[in-house]
């Protein structure tokens, strides 16, 4: 009986491993045998003979009777190179270009241009980033924004434009920040490639911290074997592999390295992972040792700033009776405005919803302009100000007119921390000159909106001959002015505080009828008894003199108070119901003497003065010298070395009595020795040592192949994550090495890679069927034609954007508004990320626990995981987003908008299909749409040529490339 | 786990098998055999076109042919709820008299005797407390589960460990493992649909395909934050083109498509994917009617307390539940969301949270009773933990993996029956214990499928729900 060929393949294949595999002193696992050295053979037909690939491949296709497919059309070749190697269609002028290029190095000059194109480590990027399981979040549990992981994501774009080699680039993404400080890579490029072992899921609130300590671990260590070995080494977590030659021993002794790193800061109830500033340790401390001088200088201006405003605040209580008299007189010169006093308005005043007594007044919600005018009389020519007291949540800026005239275009934008009364304060609305005579004020809010306003209060400020309100009396010298306008406002405010009762009562007697007015008020209790009491006070000075001698003992009782305390717990008041609501007149908020440090201060003597002014400029220019602090990376960092003892079935609690020290897979390194395991480090820069040590079996043998599989849908090796017993066996051994050593050979350049294996004539063939290859071939190992396959998830997105036009093409930078380590997603709130940006999908926010449905539907997998290759369904939620999401009907929209630049239907046809497919439409398409397009019109279709657009953006030739 | 496992090989595979993995894409194929099982589908697909979601038979002969999980997120207190633990009464104030674990999630202190009231109810004679006074009518019909643990006492890790088995790795859902299994009864809906779901705590991955094939992924319809009414497959319907007019633009779409795969004849990826438009219209008109339950009677509404504000969005959830398992969509799952965390003031939020539930849980049971549907659907309610006998700060319960009860009803398990029990405290479970992969181990067998048996090629190895683990509870089978 005969074996059917396709049988036949399949078992040499087999038969051809199996045999290598049991070679006596050969080692166990096909993948570990050395680089074989194999030159590429000669071939009989001169096409197949140009490049040792072609040899390879012809080779095998020769020995199986199988005949390849013709070289592609040139549409068809720029199609599928755009698309490899930058992600991106090309445009028609493009296609018309290379069609037209008569020159035998045509295809070579595209090559380079689009190896040269900044999209094309953007391309290339994207498939790193699936094996590096990239995520702008934390997912599992604890649902963290990552935010800064886009300086990883931009570097390996850079890596790739930059064609920075392989060794180099799988290095630094294991131990960047190990290597010695004259390392070509900058730093901040050497501690950002770390994030890679960083950015896995973790589980953030898991309270067994040994776990999670573990559970990282393991996580890194299968992530670096699946990437750069294509081992599956997590299986040996509990028990010695099962196929491949790796022991549980093995795993202990890599993940000691792992364990010796650290990658959380702290193991608090949510952990904290570690990030660090992308800056040497000699920049850190500079920076530290710069910023604790300006520290120094802060702190000794704050200190003598205390001093003096402490000074100042004991004489203004020693002498608050004065300030009370004061503050009366000024109060009796005042020329207040209440807000509800408007002679024109659309405010309304309200008296119930925010505390009564106050009335506050406010815009309403019916929209349009809000505003208050107000009449006002002026005595005296000159330079006036004008004051608003009011409480702001949110900043509402008015603008002030006088007489029809814009006097503050935005002005009162303060906030004031919420709506309430108890929030309320004066702001200065502005300062300009009136003539005597009625004059009107507008406010009016400029966003429609207005803060809640309680009083105005228009001031003559003169001409600086006299001093202004409210230091304008007698009274008031030596007083300092804030002070007594502090204290006027709270008689105003606090009108209603027992302890000023008696001043409020007898704020309108006079010195002749003082003594009996007060006399009579004696029997009340409280207030009265101690202020009115004995021999009533006889004048306001004396009534002044009683307030004094009451808020003097309070503060000093307070002192006391305060000095004996413990500094942990400062008591919150008095225990005197007298003494404490004299304090709390005085000192709480909105209270007599709450006026702020700084206008406090600005009644101090000028020498003192210009001592603060000195203190102020050093520590200005002790600050300016601290230089910005670095961007910050999710990174890890040496940790204390150990090594671990085995995890008996891989439980965390049940262990070995030995440590295994640290090294490798013993059997590999039995073939490529490893360097010595530090004793003061843990490892990591050794391990990337042996890694890429060019005798490495695995690791050239992992990554060209991986190339391939992105070249060809399919790597010559299936199982490009898994090289091992289990795994699939090469198609081609020998070219696969022979691609190995070149990589090597080119020092690991992938940029000459990818170009050596586009100008092969396999890589360049058409995708076209043969029955007869495929009974011998059905799965096209053999590669006798190239694969069909369909554009990722991110490639639909763009190519879509790039043909609609909407292709916003700017390289790098983050799309993330969520601030670092906050919360992306949760129960209530849904998904923080935004996805509405035309930018390149690479940039879109990668949300574990809530992807991008854009991303989910069009196969992006799981992104906390590595992932070797993405699927390619063909379901019905890709159908449902094409049809009927709002991006893809706004970008055929936009598609349709550009079109419309072109009058006649039968060019417009054309130039669509040429923008979305780069070829005119086929004679039997021009006619089914013409007629489809006078259908539609005559059935009154709305949007016939958007429908049209999106037609040929949902079109399997779109989303298939041959 | 080598000899155990049913992989397919050579001349053994299996036509499900080979569904399964072609949906995955050639590059999941790990071997020469499954190479070869992959152009054995393309063969498949050719002449039947057949779904990877198109129905398969079970293992053995089913019990149960669909499944509901009315999951209650945040974790409901065991011992306030249906473990009723006299002692704890008793002993109210006083130490727990013997170790807490080694390590718990918030620091609590003496034991707590449940605020409510327990009576017996019904033939069976189950311990149920005041706060169900609906579904205390029903006790003769489920079967309780009081001897559950997990491993996990953070809300994230117990939800992946409750629906994924896997507190540690990212691992498909329940509810993918059972519709790569049986495949889906109606083709114009989802397979596996979970409505309102947490994003929270795992969010997706509750509910992902992990690396199972995309298709098995859950469907989820609205999101926590969304009220059940707004829940409705994405992108469904298209904002302002009208049915007749995308019908026309299908036709065109149809028409090029076709052109193009003629040229390409062998390539079944390419019908494959004009059919899949083809099925998104049809769904666009059959999910909404599904999901409509207005067309149901006043009384029905009712029933399911959606005539009361409390219960009218948990009584949505379960009637559209009940509408999607009546068309044949395999999986369920309505989400009471993150509501049954009582660090504090249990006393009063469990109390609001049983209201909100409980008329239209027994709506819901009835019902499906009524329908003849009970018979073969398998309805499972519980949360992702337990809580604490002790008190955490003198009105809440702290997390508790150790212990927790969950029930069943329908589907071919034992009513009016309970399993397993925990300590005089409710603290630990402890006899006929039940972890969490045992749970799976049972569920998976009610539904026909040996849990050892349904596997996943995956990274070097083969994967399943149970991990290595997992036992069925044989006893509650009726």
């Amino acid at each position: 009986m005969v074996a059917k060929p396709e049988r036949f393949v399949a078992a040499a294949v087999l038969l051809s491993s199996w045999l290598v595999a049991q070679r006596a002193d050969e080692p166990s696992l096909w993948s570990f045998r050395p680089l074989a050295e194999a030159s590429p053979p000669t071939v009989a037909e001169p096409a197949w003979n140009s490049t040792p690939i072609d040899r390879f491949v012809r080779q095998a296709q020769v020995a199986a009777g199988v005949t390849p497919a013709a070289v592609a059309d040139r549409r068809t070749l720029l199609r599928r190179a755009h698309f490899a190697l930058t992600g991106l269609p090309p445009t028609p002028t493009e296609v018309d270009a290379f069609v037209a290029d008569p020159a035998p190095d045509a295809f070579a000059k595209v090559v380079d241009r689009l190896l040269a194109s900044p999209h094309f480590g953007e391309r290339q990027a994207r498939h790193w980033l699936d094996l590096a399981r990239y995520s702008d979040s934390n997912g599992l549990d604890e649902n963290l924004a990552f935010a800064q992981a886009f300086r990883y994501r931009d570097w390996v774009v850079r890596a790739f434009n930059d064609d920075l080699p392989f060794d180099r680039f799988g290095s630094l993404q294991i131990a960047g920040d190990l290597l010695p400080a004259d390392d070509p890579a900058p730093l901040p490029d050497r501690i950002v490639a770390t994030g890679f072992l960083a950015l896995g899921p973790k589980m953030l609130a898991e309270q067994d911290k040994d776990k999670l300590l573990f559970d990282t671990v393991d996580e890194q260590l299968d992530l670096v074997g699946r990437t750069f070995v294509g081992l599956t080494i997590g299986c040996a977590r509990c028990h010695d592999h099962k196929f491949d030659p790796v022991s549980q021993r093995d795993y202990f002794a890599l993940a000691g390295i792992f364990k010796s790193t650290d990658t959380f800061a702290n193991l608090d109830h949510v952990s904290r992972w570690v990030d660090r500033e992308l800056a040497t340790d000699a920049e850190i401390a500079e920076r530290k040792r710069l910023q604790g001088l300006a520290d120094a200088k802060a702190a000794e201006l704050e200190q003598t700033e205390r001093a003096v405003t402490q000074e100042l605040r004991q004489a203004t209580v020693a002498d608050i009776g004065r300030y009370l008299l004061a503050a009366q007189a000024a109060l009796a010169d005042a020329n207040f405005i209440e807000a509800e006093s408007a002679a024109r308005t659309n405010l309304r005043a309200d008296r119930e919803h925010w505390g009564s007594p106050a009335c506050i007044v406010l815009h309403t919600h019916q929209g349009g302009t809000q505003f208050a005018e107000y009449e006002v009389d002026v005595a005296h020519a000159g330079r006036h100000r004008l004051e608003v007291r009011m409480a702001g949540k949110e900043s509402r800026p008015l603008q002030l007119s006088i007489d029809g005239k814009v006097i503050a275009d935005r002005t009162l934008e303060h906030t004031t921390g919420d709506w309430f009364p108890a929030q309320q304060r004066w702001f200065v609305a502005a300062e300009f000159d009136l003539a005597p005579g009625r004059h009107t004020l507008r406010l009016q809010g400029l966003h429609g909106s207005t803060p809640h306003l309680d009083k105005l209060l228009l001031l003559h400020l003169g001409d600086g001959s006299t001093r202004p309100w409210p230091a304008n009396s007698p009274l008031a010298d030596g007083l300092i002015a804030p002070v007594i306008r502090q204290v006027a406002d709270s008689l105003l405010t606090r009108a209603d505080a027992p302890l000023l009762e008696p001043w409020q009562r007898l704020a309108d007697a006079d010195d002749a009828t003082f003594a009996e007015r007060a006399s009579a008020q004696q029997g009340k209790g409280g207030p009265f008894a101690v202020l009115l009491g004995g021999l009533p006070p006889q004048s306001r000075r004396e009534l002044a003199a009683r307030y004094q001698t009451l808020f003097a003992t309070a503060a000093d009782a307070w002192q006391r108070a305060l000095a004996a305390a413990d500094k942990d717990k400062p008591p919150r008041q008095l225990g005197d119901a007298l003494l404490e609501s004299a304090r709390a007149l005085l000192f709480e908020p909105g209270g007599l003497l709450a006026v702020q440090d700084d206008a406090l201060r600005q009644a101090l003597p000028a020498p003192l003065q210009a001592r603060l002014h000195e203190l102020t400029t050093a520590r200005d220019a002790a600050k300016a010298a601290v230089p910005p602090q670095a961007p910050v990376a999710m990174c890890v960092r040496d940790g204390k070395p150990v090594d671990l003892q085995l995890h008996i079935r891989g439980n965390h609690l049940a262990l070995a009595e030995v440590a295994t020290p640290r090294g490798y897979l013993a059997e590999l390194a039995s073939i490529v020795p490893g360097p010595a395991m530090p004793p003061n480090g843990s490892g990591r820069r050794e391990l990337a040592r042996w890694l890429f040590d060019p005798r490495h079996p695995l690791t050239a043998r992992v990554q060209v192949n991986r190339t391939w599989q992105h070249l060809f849908g399919h790597g010559l090796v299936r199982s490009p994550s898994n090289f091992g017993v289990r795994g699939d066996r090469p198609s081609h051994p020998e070219l696969l090495d022979w691609l190995a050593r070149e990589l090597i050979a080119d020092g690991w350049s992938q940029k000459r890679l990818f170009r050596r294996i586009l100008l092969s004539r396999t890589w360049q063939l058409a995708s076209s069927h043969d029955p007869a290859a495929a009974a011998v071939d059905p799965e096209n190992r053999l590669l006798w034609r190239q694969n069909r396959v369909r554009l990722e998830a991110e490639i639909v997105r763009d190519a879509m954007l790039a043909v609609a036009g909407t292709l916003d093409r700017t390289v790098g930078g983050t799309l993330l508004t969520v601030k670092d380590r906050d919360y992306v997603t949760n129960d209530q709130s849904g998904n923080g990320a935004h996805y509405s940006a035309p930018r390149r999908s690479l940039y879109l926010p990668v949300i574990r626990n809530a992807m991008f449905d854009f991303f989910t539907a069009f196969d992006f997998c799981d992104p906390s995981v590595h992932i070797e290759q993405r699927p390619a369904s063909a379901v019905a939620p890709q159908a449902l987003l094409l049809l009927n999401s709002p991006f893809a009907n706004e970008q055929a929209r936009a598609f349709a908008a550009a079109a419309a630049a072109i009058a006649e239907a039968g060019p417009r046809i054309d130039w669509i299909w040429r923008q979305a497919l780069g070829r005119t439409p086929s004679v039997n398409e021009r006619s089914r749409i013409a007629e489809w397009l006078q259908q539609a019109r005559a059935s009154g279709v709305t949007e016939p040529w958007p429908q049209l657009c999106q037609i040929a953006l949902a079109s399997n030739e779109f989303l298939y490339i041959d | 786990m080598t000899d155990h496992h049913d992989h397919p090989r050579g001349p053994g595979v299996s036509r499900r098998q080979l569904l399964l993995h072609g949906a995955a894409g050639v590059g999941m194929f790990a071997f020469a055999d499954e190479l070869r099982a992959a152009s054995l589908l393309r063969g498949a697909l050719r002449s039947g076109q057949e779904s990877p979601l198109a129905p398969r038979q079970p293992h053995f002969a089913p019990r149960a042919k669909r499944i509901l999980f009315l999951f209650m997120h945040g974790g409901p207190s065991q011992v306030d709820t249906f473990d009723y633990k006299p002692l704890l009464q008793r002993d109210h104030g006083k130490p727990l008299p013997f170790a807490k674990p080694r390590v718990t999630f918030a620091e609590t202190g003496a034991l707590m005797g449940s605020p409510y009231r327990f009576k017996q109810h019904g033939q069976s004679g189950a311990w149920v407390s005041e706060l169900w006074p609906h579904v205390a009518a029903c006790v003769d019909k489920l079967c309780f589960l009081k001897s559950l643990h997990g491993s996990n006492d953070a809300h994230g890790g117990a939800l992946l460990k409750v629906h994924t088995g896997s507190d540690t790795f990212v691992r498909p859902s329940i509810g993918s493992w059972v519709t790569y299994g049986l495949g889906t009864e109606n083709q114009d809906l989802p397979g596996f649909v979970t409505l309102c779901p947490t994003l929270g705590h795992g969010g997706v991955n509750n509910w992902s395909s992990a690396f199972l094939p995309a298709v098995f992924q859950g469907t989820p319809l609205g999101n926590a934050s969304v009220p059940a009414r707004q829940a409705m497959v994405q992108h469904l319907r298209h904002p302002d083109r009208p049915r007749d007019q995308q019908r026309a633009q299908l036709d065109l779409l149809a028409a090029i498509n076709g052109e193009h795969a003629a040229a390409r004849s062998e390539d079944s990826a390419l019908p494959a994917r004009s059919e899949s438009f083809e099925l998104a219209f049809r769904m666009q008109a059959r999910a909404p009617e599904v999901l409509d339950v207005e067309r149901e009677s006043a009384a029905t509404k009712t029933l399911y307390g959606l005539d009361d504000p409390k219960t009218e969005n948990f009584g949505r959830q379960c009637l559209m539940a009940r509408r999607l398992l009546e068309t044949g969509v395999r999986f369920v799952q309505c989400t009471h969301s993150y509501k049954w965390d009582q660090h504090g003031n249990l006393e009063k939020d469990h109390r609001s949270n049983a209201l909100e539930v409980d008329r239209p849980i027994a709506g819901l049971l009835t019902d499906l009773e009524q329908r003849g549907l009970l018979e073969d659907t398998l309805v499972w309610w519980g949360g992702e933990f337990g809580r604490t006998p002790t008190s955490e700060g003198g009105t809440g319960r702290d997390h508790n993996p150790h212990a927790f009860t969950h029930w069943l009803c329908g589907g071919g398990v034992r009513q009016g029956f309970s399993y397993g029990a925990t300590d005089d405290y409710g603290y630990y479970a402890t006899h006929d214990k039940m972890h969490v992969h045992d749970l799976h181990a049972t569920l998976l067998h009610l539904l026909g499928l040996d849990h050892e048996r349904l596997t996943f090629r995956h990274a070097g190895r083969d994967f399943r729900l149970t991990d290595v683990a997992g036992k069925v509870a044989h006893a509650i089978l009726a």
